[in-house]
């Protein structure tokens, strides 16, 4: 049976999702439209508002309604301290730990030549404006260890550097409740390279 | 289903789904390889780990479908790439999976592509990695079919050190009758690069520029890493 054009477009549509397929949009679309109308209009009103009021903090990029989002606006904050990450939902990741209490720069991806993303389609060329200007005294890269990952902290090294400026990463290893009998021998390199003094 | 085994490295992964994703690998005995990780980004996959760069990988897979699925992939070897030459693996992964694309084959390049690995392990040898990274754009580009002789002139003379030439794609190294113009170069750089000797700037500087403009020719379009990284 073929979908009447209406429909056809939602399942369509329904399809930008992350690993949503054909199938899948079409069980969405059938329970969107054979449900409750009124929670598929609230859905539909709140997802236009959102994409018409969300944009990016100016200062971070943080996906936020305000010019400059709330963790920015917090005057408790250490400016200082900024926290570079890959997307929006790492920051809310991170903040869920409740142990850090600088500030955050989302790059928007990572460089990837092969996918056409380089330092003007994120966000570098800002940070590294930003970097320079001598109001950062630390820069945590957050990267996911892929080669594009690795490669972007590389770019970051070489691009940020100034004497005022300390550049870290976070470190690989043994993950917490692990056993060493079943850890891979690229993580445990990495382990050990990244070792602590304990006295 | 038959299942097939290789040695490996990885090229690129891109996302598939929430947890999957599709990797590109340059495998020993069949090529160019895409094939899915099912649940590479789930917790505890036993896949997360082969996703960071710097591994010689022993993989199994199943061709039943036109869309391969790996279903055993494991370290064989260990290649601690010095962080600073990861753009250079970066370009060189580009080329490869560009090549592929535009040409739907490539060369035996394995072996090749192992050695330039072990010397992005070694820091302080910028210059034999950058002369090796010249070698193996200028077998591949010989390989492909487009391959063009630096002993010898459009015409079939040698190669002069003092005369000036210039290089085109269609024509390969052909003498400049008059003068000097700035993309022309002197013949020594051409003969210098053939015996292995590549401590010259200028020498970098033209080999770089032959095969840019030869590779480019190739792909018609410029790569990004040269763009982003100036490789």
């Amino acid at each position: 049976m073929k979908f009447s054009p209406l429909l056809s477009d939602l399942i369509k549509s329904l399809q930008v999702l992350p690993g949503v397929g054909p199938k899948t949009a079409k069980r969405m679309a059938m329970s969107l439209l054979g449900g409750d109308e009124a929670d598929a209009k609230n859905l539909a009103n709140n997802l236009s508002r959102a994409i018409d009021l969300i944009g990016k903090c100016q200062n971070c990029r943080v996906l936020s309604e305000d010019q400059i989002c709330s963790i920015c606006n917090d005057s408790s904050r250490d400016n200082t301290q900024v926290c570079v990450v890959e997307n929006t939902s790492q920051v809310v990741q991170i903040e869920e730990l409740g142990g850090f209490k600088g500030i955050y720069f989302v790059l928007g991806g990572y460089l990837s030549p092969i996918e056409g993303k380089g330092p003007n389609e994120i966000g570098l060329s800002e940070l590294n404006s930003k970097a320079l200007s001598g109001e950062i005294k630390e820069l945590i890269l957050a990267f996911n260890s892929s080669l594009e990952g690795e490669a972007t902290a590389q770019y970051i090294l070489e691009k940020c550097s100034s004497d005022s400026l300390n550049i870290t990463k976070l470190a690989q290893g043994v993950p917490l409740g692990g056993d060493l009998n079943y850890v891979d021998s690229n993580t445990l390199r990495h382990a050990f390279d990244s070792r602590q003094k304990l006295l | 289903m038959k299942t097939r085994n290789s040695l490996a490295f990885l090229l690129h992964a891109r996302d598939y789904s929430e947890t999957s994703v599709i990797a590109s690998f340059l495998t020993k005995d069949f090529g160019i390889l895409n094939a899915l990780l099912k649940g590479a980004k789930r917790k505890g996959s036993k896949f997360a780990n082969i996703l960071s760069p710097g591994s010689e990988l022993y993989i199994s897979y199943s061709d039943k479908n036109a869309l391969k699925t790996i279903f055993e992939c494991e370290i064989n070897k260990q290649i601690p790439i010095v962080p600073k030459n990861l753009k250079i693996l970066i370009y060189l992964n580009e080329l490869i999976l560009k090549i592929f694309e535009k040409e739907h084959d490539i060369p035996v390049v394995f072996k090749d592509y192992d050695e330039l690995m072990s010397l992005m392990t070694l820091d302080n040898k910028d210059e034999i990695l950058e002369l090796s990274l010249r070698n193996f754009e200028y077998r591949l580009i010989t390989d492909l079919g487009y391959g063009f002789d630096l002993t010898k002139n459009d015409v079939g003379s040698s190669i002069e050190p003092d005369q000036d030439y210039l290089f085109s794609p269609l024509r390969g190294i052909y003498s400049l009758d008059k003068g000097e113009i700035e993309s022309s170069f002197k013949g020594q750089h051409l003969l210098d690069f053939m015996s292995g000797k590549f401590s010259n700037n200028m020498t970098k500087k033209v080999i770089k520029s032959i095969f840019r403009e030869s590779l480019e020719a190739i792909l018609g379009k410029e790569l990004n890493a040269r763009k982003y990284f100036n490789q």
